[in-house]
């Protein structure tokens, strides 16, 4: 079986890249697969596993795709990392990994490569209603942050377009993004390691000191609430009893330390700044807890959370999205509207009873080995093919409509002759498609 | 009985397949019957272009004109015999290539193109929905016919026909050159013939008749020619009159057929009824249901090597190949090939 896996690959700074680099043994031996990416540095240890290649989305050689079994595309929500595969998924059909549902500053940031970056997510936006594009006017206008519609309208629609078959790790928050979508769905989980890697199981205990935390990731997006975490923790009680480590490349490291002095933290903070893989596994093995908030959530399976279940570390998260489906008992959750009321309670009953708190993270690595190794998101993989193959037989169907919607629009005849039209085209698409009802041809 | 015979008219290109559909127009009439000829424009790219004429196709109602009704449709191409008719018979000439034994080949254009893989299955789609639901299917050849049940599941019986002005065609002493007629295309593979000429040990010339599909083409053919010093043993006739053609087959010391994969090929049929042995290749396709090996013909590997030792032999055993062309005739004799014949079994 022959597969294009179009994906940020090490070194990229990105959580999905990390995904891959670890997932990679078991896709390589279940598929002859090949690695496609636009950036300039594969990590070398990679290119000893794995056979990669480089792309371009202005410059493709399309038979690659074409006869290839299947195309692959590993979509997030950050332009800089996905930009180039989603204008490649929109253009050659294929499987679409959804990684984040909400996809708004990815789509965003690829209009930005077209000759007319606003006009264009304008009308994007247009087709939603006049509201979406009253708000798009702010955005484009300078009068409102991406950020503060980007939830609102997800736009995972416009990265599914024709896409043969989706992939999510996160089951409702794609139903929500994506209500209505043709496309064969693959649930499955987002895989961590191969189970032979996954280290053991360990009880994490507290000694002496403070109660050690920590935040990291990628911490720019306002939803991953680290000021608020920062305003909680100033407005703690027992805040001498904490050391909070901020492991993450932060835009604004300087502003940011002002702000913990401001809230007379700084004493009860640590900034790390970008930590390697190495560094970061040091980091988490000697903590207490996680914090891992998101609101709003994009939609995303949290990275970041199945390495913290690697480390059995027990975790506070936000009860939305993904967060909110894990089975109870693997995480302490927050609720949006009572966040830092839970997060004092969580960090109080931390300090009272560690080991019944730290629980959660035993309960974590035990959900990591059951549903996210990597070996059984290849398997998953595996199964969904045939399906997928099927739906491609028919896939044609509402790209015809379509085309065939525009002639009749451009007929410049009425509605109701369009109407009569659009059923005979529809009738007739489907006698091609070998299906017994109708296709709807879209004037 | 009014029969209409239903095609695709590829715009400003005449070949084999216009030649087929107007011979069956005029054996109809022959027959006594009311026949008329509909061709429907098609262009295959880029690929998106191919559905909009699938669709196109499904939405003619060839039923009727003006109240007379067609008592039987016979379609002949891709995509024109998916317009719907309930007494269609399909004689296929060919499926759409490059959606099937093309896929994959240096000459598909279709997978240059991002949507090509989603045309191909649109297309494999609708032959296996479409094709079955026709009163009969026939085939070219069997070559065509092993296509559709390859690719598609189809089943088709391959139905032989002459080629036009068949009576008109004779044998002729053996002359100093080889005769290639056909479309000056990649799939006709003169290059491989040039090529094959720079290796021969013999003094062979080819006349070459036919148009180019495509005036790049023709200008490379021309210079690489040049470069293989073969210029002044080959000749370029261009398009040729059916006289003009007949005595250029009669003339000849034998046919060059080395088409790749060719659906039926009137050439080594014409070639046969001018009593000219053929050198056609091993996966010359069409042609192979024709020509035997050392027995009307050559039957050579595609290949430079092989073609130039068959054209060296064939133009030094003229013996060899009076026999061969002797034989080739008095086989599409017992063939009975004939419009008659192709009549009975389309309108029965």
């Amino acid at each position: 079986m022959r597969i294009n896996f179009f994906t940020p690959l090490p070194p990229a700074t990105t959580d999905i890249a990390r995904c891959v680099e670890r997932s990679v043994r078991p896709l390589v031996e279940a598929f002859e697969v090949t690695f496609w990416t636009d950036a300039e540095k594969v990590d070398p240890a990679f290119l000893r596993i794995a056979r990669v290649r480089r792309f371009h989305p202005d410059r493709m050689d399309w038979r690659e795709l074409n006869y290839a079994d299947f195309n692959v595309y590993n979509i997030g929500n950050d332009p800089s990392f996905h930009a180039g595969i989603a204008l490649v998924a929109r253009r050659a059909p294929g499987i679409v990994i959804l990684h984040d549902a909400c996809v708004h500053e990815l789509v965003h940031g690829t209009l930005q490569r077209t000759a007319s970056p606003a006009e264009n997510y304008l009308a994007l936006l247009s087709r939603i209603g006049p509201q979406a594009l009253e708000d798009g006017r702010t955005v484009v206008e300078g009068r409102a942050l991406l950020q503060s519609i980007s939830a609102k309208y997800p736009l995972a629609d416009w990265v599914c377009e024709g896409a043969l078959g989706i992939v999510t790790h996160n089951p409702e928050a794609l139903r929500a993004a994506l209500p209505s979508c043709a496309a064969p769905v693959l649930e499955t989980p987002l895989p961590w390691l191969p189970l032979s890697d996954l280290p053991a199981p360990a009880m994490r205990e507290r000694g002496r000191g403070p109660l050690e935390m920590v935040v990291c990731g990628f911490l720019n997006s306002p939803n991953r609430r680290l000021p608020e975490t920062l305003e909680a923790l100033a407005a703690f009680p027992r805040r001498g009893e904490i050391l909070l480590h901020i492991a993450g490349r932060v835009k604004e490291e300087k502003a940011l330390r002002s702000r913990i002095a401001e809230l007379g933290l700084s004493r009860s903070v640590k900034l790390h700044g970008y930590l390697s893989e190495r560094e970061l596994g040091d980091l988490l093995g000697n903590v207490h807890l996680a914090v891992n908030l998101r609101w709003p959530s994009m939609g995303e399976a949290s990275g970041s959370q199945l390495r913290f279940w690697n480390h059995s570390l027990p975790t506070i998260a936000t009860a939305t999205g993904w967060y909110a489906a894990q089975p109870a008992g693997t995480l302490h959750l927050v609720r949006p509207e009572c966040e830092r009321e839970d997060l004092h309670a969580h960090w109080s009953a931390a300090l009272d009873d560690y080991a019944g708190f730290a629980r959660a993270g035993l309960a974590g690595r035990a959900l990591l080995a059951e549903k996210h190794s990597a070996e059984g998101f290849a398997a998953a993989l595996a199964d969904f093919l045939p399906t997928v193959n099927e739906f491609r037989k028919t896939a044609f169907a509402p790209v015809l409509a379509r085309r065939a919607g525009l002639a009749g629009a451009s007929l410049g005849i009425g509605p109701e002759a369009l109407q009569i039209l659009a059923k005979s085209a529809g009738k007739e698409i489907a006698a091609l498609a070998g299906s017994p009802g109708g296709v709807e041809s879209h004037p | 009985m009014r029969v209409l015979v239903l095609t695709t008219q590829v715009l400003f290109t005449r070949g084999g397949a216009e030649i087929h559909a107007a011979s069956l127009v005029d054996a109809l009439r022959k027959a006594g019957h009311e026949a008329d000829l509909a061709s429907i424009p098609f262009k295959w790219y880029p690929p998106e272009k191919i559905l909009d004429h699938m669709l196109a196709c499904r939405l003619l109602d060839i039923t009727e004109g003006n109240g007379l009704r067609a008592d039987r449709v016979i379609a002949l191409r891709f995509p024109a015999y998916y317009a719907p008719h309930p007494c269609k018979v399909l004689w296929v000439m060919h499926q759409h290539r490059m959606a099937f034994d093309l896929w994959g080949g240096p000459e598909c254009d279709m997978a240059l193109d991002p949507q090509g893989r989603l045309v191909r299955e649109a297309v494999e789609k609708a032959e296996r929905e479409l094709i079955p639901q026709s009163r009969a299917v026939f085939a070219n050849s069997q070559n065509v016919a092993d296509r559709l049940s390859r690719f598609c599941g189809v089943r088709a019986e391959a139905l032989y026909h002459p080629p036009r002005g068949a009576e008109r065609f004779h044998g002729g002493p053996s002359g100093d050159w080889f005769y290639y007629p056909g479309r000056i295309c990649p799939l006709k593979r003169q290059e491989l013939v040039l090529r094959a000429l720079a290796r021969t040990r013999e003094a062979v010339k080819v006349i070459f008749a036919g148009r180019p599909d495509n005036p790049e083409f023709m200008e490379g053919l021309l210079a690489l020619a040049k470069k293989l010093h073969v210029e002044d043993r080959v000749r370029w006739e261009g398009h040729v009159t059916d006289e003009r053609s007949i005595e250029l087959y009669a003339g000849s010391c034998g046919v060059l057929y080395p088409a790749q994969d060719e659906d039926y090929g009137y050439v080594p049929l014409e070639a046969m009824l001018s009593e000219k042995p053929v050198l056609t290749c091993t996966d010359s396709g069409g042609p192979l249901e024709f020509i035997a090996d050392a027995e009307n013909g050559l039957v050579s590997a595609p290949e430079e090597e092989a073609l130039a030792a068959a054209m060296d032999r064939l133009w030094k055993e003229r013996a060899f190949g009076t026999e061969a062309g002797r034989r080739g005739r008095a086989k599409i004799d017992e063939k009975g090939i004939t419009w008659d014949n192709v009549l009975k079994k389309l309108l029965a």
